[in-house]
């Protein structure tokens, strides 16, 4: 297998004297979309964090392709490089989706940014909605949207902390099609997720994690979605 | 790059604030109300004052608080569904967003104070056109000062759970001195006394702005990080 695209080692976070992340290490390769399973508090939120660069590790590194993400003097290379989908959309309520797009598209000097804006429209099937302000938008609508955001400047590395919350079945299936489709176009997308079927639906592998640690990993091909329930549920048992 | 991120900010900003025009109301009304309540407190001609006496001090209370309230609400905007964040992950230069929000900021005082202005003259009688050269200097070297350290500790103040009331408390003992060469420089303006007489105060005034420009330019980084 080729080199590893991002590269985490030893990853320790803690929030005051709470340790969130304990010596978390993980793999990423280009064209690979990793389902991160866990329950709450286990620390997916915090690794998504700490890889957008949002958060600095008490210890450890993740390099992607070899640079630090935490170097602050490569900090703007790397940002460029990396799209975050978070909890909150980063969206501003009282502008249209349209003025959204386009700030941050400008933002991260994406070329012809009002044509990059009219296929993400297309892409997150919000045409003919663009210039609604965003506070008119439905919570999905906006999932939607705040995707779009996450992808505008077409980075290689995809990080969502649950991306198919607040989306309806259809809105979910299409969301699943299209991290396929970017994993297929050799990007590396990385997502949290409390629905397993459909990040196995998803992701070429799975991992769990549990109490800042890295419980189980494993490929999809290996998995069915009995079994990884059955990981799951065995997981938490042991740990808990 | 700096350049097209400051514009893209600033351009955001004031998009946002022409479309719910928030700050802009809420500093003009509470601009307006001070303006009248003065009118009506201070009978200053009975005791011999005028307007050039006690004008300085009521244009620089009502543009101190108003900027505060124009201020706050240009970080709290940041805060609703963590756009700070989506602000921060951005790849340009991050003292391009502070110069973006202070150009903003300023802009923001400033229109106040364009129609502040010309109400005082109403409310107090006083021809404000035979000194508005010198008068719009004062107040846009000042403003531009106040909005300068008023920015940066906007943003540290934003992460606060208190922060509407962090904000006054860091900010108006750092302004002191803006605030009180601008009062200054006002009432020797509003006296008519040529730009020889209170010149010196717009020039400490600007060099205090430049300094908490290049503060915020410095600092801005360490400041929006989690």
């Amino acid at each position: 297998m080729s080199a590893a695209f991002l590269q985490v080692r030893d990853l320790d976070f803690r929030f005051g004297s709470r340790r969130i992340l304990r010596g978390l290490s993980l793999t990423l390769h280009r064209g690979e979309a990793l389902a991160l399973f866990g329950a709450n508090g286990a620390g997916k939120t915090t690794l998504l964090r700490l890889l957008a660069t949002l958060l600095r590790p008490a210890a450890g590194d993740a390099e992607l392709e070899g640079v630090s993400l935490f170097r602050r003097s490569e900090r703007s290379r790397t940002r460029r490089r990396i799209g975050f989908l978070s909890h909150q959309s980063m969206l501003y309520e009282r502008l249209s989706a349209r003025q959204n797009l386009l700030f941050y598209a400008r933002m991260y000097e994406v070329p012809d940014p009002a044509r990059r804006c009219a296929e993400l429209f297309r892409l997150v099937e919000l045409e003919g909605r663009e210039d609604d302000p965003v506070e008119e938008y439905s919570r999905g609508m906006q999932q939607r949207l705040a995707l779009a955001r996450a992808l505008v400047h077409d980075p290689d590395l995809v990080l969502l902390d649950e991306p198919f919350s607040g989306l309806d079945p259809r809105a979910a299936r299409r969301l699943g099609e299209l991290l396929v489709d970017l994993a297929e176009k050799g990007k590396a997308v990385l997502f949290s997720s409390h629905d397993l079927e459909a990040g196995l639906s998803v992701a070429r592998r799975v991992a769990i994690l549990w109490g800042g640690r890295l419980a189980f990993e494993a490929g999809r091909d290996t998995l069915t979605l009995d079994s990884l329930a059955r990981t799951y549920a065995s997981v938490a048992g042991r740990i808990a | 790059m700096g350049h097209s991120a400051l514009l893209t900010v600033c351009a955001k900003d004031l998009r946002q604030e022409l479309r719910t025009r928030e700050s802009f109301t809420s500093a003009f009304f509470f601009s307006l109300l001070v303006q009248v309540v003065f009118s009506f407190a201070f009978d200053f001609q009975s005791i011999g004052l005028g307007f050039e006496d006690v004008g300085g001090g009521i244009l620089w209370i009502t543009l101190t608080f108003s900027s505060i309230l124009s201020l706050q609400n240009s970080f709290l905007i940041e805060r609703e569904k963590n756009c700070l964040a989506g602000l921060v992950l951005c790849p340009c230069d991050p003292s391009a967003v502070y110069l973006g929000k202070f150009l903003a900021n300023s802009i923001f005082v400033l229109a106040v104070q364009a129609l502040i202005l010309p109400i005082s003259t109403l409310l107090f009688g006083y021809d404000l056109l035979r000194v508005l050269p010198g008068l719009a200097m004062v107040v846009v070297v000042n403003a531009a000062g106040f909005s300068a350290l008023g920015t940066l500790f906007a943003a540290i103040s934003v992460r606060t759970r208190r922060s509407e009331l962090l904000l006054p408390l860091l900010l108006l003992p750092a302004a002191t001195p803006v605030v009180i060469w601008g009062v200054k420089a006002t009432r020797l303006c509003l006296a008519g006394r040529d730009l020889g007489a209170y010149g010196y105060l717009v020039a400490l005034s600007a060099c205090f702005g430049a300094i908490f420009t290049v503060a915020g330019v410095l600092l801005f980084d360490y400041v929006m990080e989690d």
